[in-house]
């Protein structure tokens, strides 16, 4: 009799709970732009719309990519807000999207949306040699892609492991594809990334492990992302800074849009539009040093190191797209902790 | 005249049968656990349509990563058993041969490694023997080194996490084999005049052998199937499993599939050698008295045996203790200090107060719930059957319900993946990847042997008189079953429940590859305050993981008395 | 109360025949006991009686109801385990409570009943203790109430006195006995213990190899057993292979002629003589032969004794009061086997 009364009772608790969801709409968001940045933008959306609760999940841009793949015939997620650009050209590809036209598509540089709908840029991110401030002066850091490569910085270089990161491999493949553009060959640019691997310390697991690493002054330069880095500044007071490489940087469009088969597709919209209007986007701009994509913002409502432009180097996208997983695999099978 | 099987089977058919539910039990099985394996068996040699072993080709290459991960795991776990082994083995033997002091704390904290799940210890280990970790700074700091004279990394990390995590295997089962052993067979070899180390070499290992050597396959498999080491601390050292989880991430599930069919015959092999030696082991079963401790009598040797011990303890606690440290430090306040230096409860009141954290929280315990009870009804009932029963299928359905125990979690997340992509008439059309169910249905398939092997074992020490007693007393078959059997069997069944649902609630290896926004669990929520540098919250929910471990842990060790 | 009928009754298991074509009758109110060897099939006849096993032929009436295959919950019977099976878990009031909830016997009444039952086999009071805090034999006496309170027509014992020391087993049989005359309730009492058997039952069978060989009282067996192998089993015995000289007279090996009382033979036969040795004669006064003590053994009240002649070998048991002085190795003595006293085969 205890067993069935047991039985009944946690299956009683189990009906309760799932109804205390059930009386508002979810709306599921897959994200990677970090915890503080998304529950403002949530609380906020959640406020002007009480009947629906919303869920964000925050993951790595891979990671997202990868679980709405995995959800294809089951989409549990409806808007995927966050990672570069060839990530959703891939998932394009592979009608894992639905197009979507936002009210401001006239306000955005083609480059930094889909011809057709499927994806629009919300931030331009610059990657950038970051370094930890208490072992290294602005002036003592690495200044261009190049110095990285010195014998000076062997074993001080900390790298995220790049399979699973849309930053690092935007980094690598741009490597690839400046050498390409300087009218060098492939293997040129693989020579670039074996010179790195020789001078690399130790690769990070993921993102936290990298800024543990930096922070704590394992190594003591990396490479990485502005926003993220400055992010970790201001929040955690890590003894982070940065460097614009003097030769310009790959700078990777971070994108919105909607998951095909999603549910509540009008609401998706809508969080959509909600993220990505103008007043929002100034406000990620001041609180979380994100670039917006759009053009038809006021320079003056813009931080001011915002103001000047980024010495950018063109990234054939479409090139990316193609190759990164091939080039990825090669270099991890291939090239790294080959040069030890 | 009939023959003789079919009337022994008439005269079972007088007892308690629920007949037609074995055949339920066999469907169960036959959809949570054959079925998802031989699928993915089957579309790892689908290439473009068309069969092919073109992935199996890949695999095989000698220029290719895969083969150096395969090495990897291999290597990892060899070198695992031996350390473990050490260990473990010479952890027994202070404990069975040496009088010590405060033995009964000491063995409590002999197996502390047990009650840390398995991405949260890993965690621990970082913050604590990782290049920046409490125990390399000390050191850098205490000599004024330049840098960290010694840290853990890559491989070595691995390896003294498996070893330390895994050495208690080593030790249980060993201290066993020492109890079982009858102590009169030493004294005999000491009377015939044998040397301390003859008597070490030709009497006591050849008695622990069979101990010794399940625990290494067992080990050996379990090392094989880590994914958390290898995962947070691997950095630049391939193993298997990391390799099929990174193969997914880069959504190429053929070669995921080919990695993961590739696991899991090896871990069946291995399963099949385990069940063999474990028959070998269980055999030597005569019982003797068991042979006295050694007493230490200088006092000098006393001291040092308690100095030892102190270390000792320290060492296995320093985990937890690093846990509990960091679970009141405010997040991110820990850079470059030797230890944290601001601290709160913040983490504590947010596990409880905070929806957003505490959810993942109720969200672990009601799929470990639900999980563990299917667990429990399937595994009785097969147990029933096979050892009450004498069920001529049992044998099949006890393979089925073993096989799980071999393969690695993160296969049974791929071959999950693989089959519930679509729907099926067993789960009436529903997709199950991307919903609630698919992480239960995870669990269920991976702890299923845990508690069948616990059921197993109660069954076979019922008596079987005490229900005959009861049926010819008159009580009916469900009668029966419920005040006598099932009260019999319930210690034991419920010590093995109690451990499913520990594994659940922490599970980390299927459940990076299977949740999704509606069942986040606990382990995902560590690894995301990891990636958000929030330390002190995940430290706080793996502080509370352990309590709970522990509290259940007792608790089920209560129970089997 | 019942009358048990077992006609032509087999249990084969996979290529053991445990029980062979067995047969027999038991009245209402009787003692019946299973007696022989390990591994003779008495268990097996037991269970059958139970329910537990099926015969894979034969029938098994109570009464006049063919109750070959039902259901043991439905037979009425009570049973007492060689180890008890006491449920562990239940005290022992509600070990012996089973049968009755069991059978929805109203909540007071099963105390009462509880109780009466307890008490039957001295244990009142004990209802609340846990059955692992008992002795063996209360622990006996707990399975003896637990099987007898829902009052079964017959009674099942199976050795319930194999797991007690030598002197609680005389004790214990003893009350086994008087509650089950005071009930006359019908018993069936397996045991290898050829005492038990012959001081307690009213009749009994003897087992070899799943075949019954004998039926009757306990004197009937232990006076004429049908087969060498009941005499020898229900205590110890000389046996003699003989050869038939002419009716009435047979001759031992080493041409030694006696009497025996069966004039029916005929010459030539070859036969075998059982004889127990406390039969045999000894000091004579008119010897068959003259043996040679070749073995004494002090018992207490007895020597046993172990004489040869030529190849014959014979133990006998003298009483000291027959001995007149102290027996030794290497003493004659004449011998006397009374043809009254010795069974042919
Ligand atoms: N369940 C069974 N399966 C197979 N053989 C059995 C079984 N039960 C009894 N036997 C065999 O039947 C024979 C008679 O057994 P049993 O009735 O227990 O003998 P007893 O009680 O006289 O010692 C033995 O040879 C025994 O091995
Ligand atoms: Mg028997």
């Amino acid at each position: 009799m205890r067993l069935i009364r047991n039985f009944v009772l946690v299956f009683s608790l189990f009906l309760l709970v799932t109804a205390c969801n059930d009386n508002k709409t979810t709306l599921v968001v897959y994200t990677t732009h970090g915890k503080e940045l998304v529950e403002e933008f949530v609380t906020d959306f959640e406020k002007k719309n009480p009947d629906v609760r919303v869920y964000s999940i925050d993951m790595g841009s891979q990671d997202a990519l990868d679980r709405i793949r995995s959800e294809k015939a089951n989409p549990q997620a409806s808007v995927w807000w966050g990672a570069p650009a060839p990530l959703f050209m891939q998932a394009a590809t592979e009608s894992l999207l639905v197009a979507y036209q936002p009210t401001w598509s006239s306000a955005i540089d083609s480059a930094y949306r889909d011809e057709e709908n499927f994806w629009y840029g919300t931030f331009l991110t610059p990657e950038v040699i970051a370094f930890n401030s208490e072992k290294l002066s602005k002036e003592s850091a690495p200044q261009d892609w190049d110095d990285l490569l010195t014998p000076q910085w062997r074993d001080r270089i900390v790298i995220r492991s790049p399979l699973a990161s849309g930053t690092m491999r935007a980094i690598f493949v741009s490597r690839i594809t400046e050498s390409l553009r300087r009218g060098g060959t492939v293997e040129e640019g693989f020579n670039w990334l074996q010179k790195l691997d020789e001078n690399t310390h130790s690769y990070a697991a993921d993102q936290t492990m990298l800024y543990i690493k930096l922070a704590r002054g394992e190594s003591e330069v990396t490479l990485w992302n502005m926003p993220d880095i400055m992010l970790q500044h201001n929040v955690n007071n890590y003894p982070f800074d940065y460097i614009m490489p003097k030769s310009g940087t790959v700078i990777v469009t971070d994108c919105i849009a909607l998951v095909r088969g999603g549910q509540h597709q009008q609401l998706a919209q809508k969080f959509y539009e909600f993220v990505t209007s103008k007043d929002a986007l100034i406000q990620q701009a001041h609180k979380y040093y994100r670039i917006p994509a759009r053009h038809d913002i006021d320079m003056q409502s813009l931080p001011e190191w915002m103001r000047e432009p980024i010495k950018a180097i063109p990234m054939d996208w479409k090139l990316f797209a193609e190759k990164s997983n091939e080039w990825m695999r090669y270099w991890d099978e291939q090239i790294r902790n080959r040069g030890k | 005249m009939q023959n003789s099987e079919q009337k022994r089977a008439l005269s079972i058919s007088d007892k308690t049968n629920f007949y037609p539910l074995r055949w339920f039990v066999l469907l169960i099985l036959g959809i949570t656990v054959v079925y998802p394996l031989l699928h993915l068996l089957d579309r790892s040699t689908v290439v473009d349509g068309g069969r092919s072993l073109r992935n199996y080709l890949h695999f095989w290459n000698w220029n290719a990563p895969f083969l150096d991960a395969l090495w990897g795991s291999v290597w990892i776990s060899v070198a695992s058993v031996f350390f473990a082994g050490i260990i473990g083995v010479s952890l027994a033997f202070l404990f069975e041969r040496v009088d010590l002091p405060a033995k009964s704390f000491l063995s409590a904290v002999a197996t502390l490694p047990i009650v840390l799940p398995p991405l949260v210890g890993v965690v621990a280990f970082v913050f604590l023997w990782g290049e920046s970790g409490i125990i390399p700074r000390f050191l850098q700091f205490a000599f004024e080194l330049s840098a960290p004279p010694f840290y853990l990394e890559g491989l070595s990390a691995i390896i003294f996490i498996h070893a330390y995590s895994f050495y208690v295997y080593f030790f249980l089962f060993t201290r066993a084999a020492f109890q079982r052993m009858d102590g009169a067979t030493i004294e005999a070899a000491q009377s015939l005049g044998a040397s301390y180390f003859t008597i070490l070499a030709r009497v006591i290992f050849p008695q622990l052998r069979p101990a010794i050597s399940s625990a290494a396959i067992l080990v050996f498999m379990i090392s094989m199937a880590s994914f958390s080491a290898p995962f947070l601390f691997g950095g630049e050292y391939r193993v298997l499993t990391v390799e099929i989880y990174n193969s997914k991430l880069q959504g190429d599930m053929p070669m995921a599939m080919t990695q993961s069919v590739m696991l899991g015959v090896i871990s069946l092999l291995f399963l099949f050698l385990n069940l063999q030696t474990e028959s070998e082991a269980s055999g030597t079963g005569q019982k003797g008295v068991p042979l006295p401790p050694r007493p230490i009598q200088r006092v000098l040797y006393r001291r040092i045996a308690l100095f030892i011990a102190v270390v000792v303890s320290l060492i296995l606690a320093s985990p937890h203790l690093t846990l509990l440290l960091l679970s009141f430090a405010q997040n991110g306040s820990w850079t470059s200090q030797i230890i944290p230096e601001t601290f709160t409860l913040a983490n504590y009141t947010s596990l409880f107060f905070n929806h957003k954290v505490s959810e993942p929280i109720m969200n672990s315990s009601m799929m470990a719930v639900l999980a563990t009870t299917m667990n429990f009804i399937i595994a009785l009932a097969a147990a029933f059957w096979i050892t009450q029963r004498r069920w001529r299928a049992g044998r099949v359905a006890e393979v089925m319900i073993m096989i799980p125990w071999a393969i690695p979690g993160t296969v049974v997340a791929i071959a999950l993946i693989v089959v519930f992509n679509t729907g099926h008439w067993f789960t009436a059309g529903a997709i199950l990847v991307g919903s609630f169910w698919i992480l239960p249905l995870a669990y269920f398939i991976r702890h299923l042997p845990i508690v069948y092997r616990a059921a197993h074992a109660a069954f076979s020490r019922l008596d079987p008189f005490q229900e005959e007693a009861a049926l010819s007393l008159g009580g009916s078959a469900w009668l029966t079953f419920r005040k006598v059997i099932f009260p019999a069997v319930r210690p034991g069944v419920m010590a093995g429940v109690l451990l499913a649902m520990v594994m659940s609630l922490g599970e980390f290896v299927s459940s990076i590859l299977l949740y999704t926004f509606t069942n986040r669990p606990i382990s995902m929520a560590i690894l995301n305050e990891m990636r958000l540098l929030n330390l002190g919250t995940a430290a706080a929910y793996g502080v509370m993981l352990t309590i709970i471990i522990f509290v259940i842990t007792w608790l089920a060790n209560r129970w089997d008395e | 109360m019942a009358r048990v009928r077992l006609q032509n009754v087999s249990k084969a298991f996979d290529t053991v025949q445990a029980v062979d074509n067995v047969s027999f009758e038991v009245k209402e109110g009787e003692f019946f006991s299973l007696l022989g060897p390990s591994g003779c099939g008495k268990t097996t006849t037991l269970r059958m009686l139970a329910g537990f096993e099926t015969p894979s032929a034969g029938s098994i009436f109570f009464n006049d109801t063919n109750v070959t295959t039902a259901k043991p919950q439905h037979r009425n019977v009570g049973m007492v385990f060689q180890n008890y099976a006491l449920f562990a878990h239940l005290s022992v009031g509600e070990n012996v409570a089973f049968g009755l909830r069991a059978r929805n016997v109203e909540k007071h009444e099963i105390a009462s009943r509880v109780s009466r039952a307890l008490a039957q086999v001295d244990l009142s009071g004990l209802e609340n203790r846990a059955v692992s805090a008992l002795s063996g034999g209360q622990q006996q006496r707990v399975a003896l109430a637990r099987a007898l309170v829902v009052e079964p027509q017959i009674l099942l014992l199976d050795e319930p006195l194999s797991n007690l020391d030598a002197k609680l087993r005389v004790e214990t049989r003893e009350r086994i006995r008087s509650i089950q005359k005071k009930l006359g309730i019908t018993t069936f009492y397996v045991t290898h213990d050829q005492e038990e058997a012959l001081t307690q039952s009213d009749r009994m069978a003897v087992f070899f190899n799943g075949k019954c060989e004998q039926i009757g009282t306990p004197r009937e067996i232990f006076n004429q057993p049908v087969s060498r192998e009941v005499m020898a089993f229900l205590g110890r015995a000389n046996f003699f292979q003989a050869n038939v000289v002419e009716p009435g007279l047979v001759r031992l090996p080493g041409d030694r002629q006696i009497k025996i009382n069966n004039n029916e033979i005929k010459a030539g036969t070859q036969i075998t003589l059982g004889i127990r040795p406390h039969h045999v004669e000894l000091y004579a006064r008119e010897p068959n032969f003259v043996g040679e003590v070749s073995k004494v053994t002090y018992t207490g009240a007895f020597e046993e004794l172990v004489l040869r002649a030529d190849e014959l070998q014979i133990e006998a048991v003298v009483s000291f009061q027959n001995a007149g002085e102290k027996i030794q190795i290497g003493d004659t003595i004449p011998v006397k086997l009374p043809p009254e006293k010795l069974t042919i085969f």
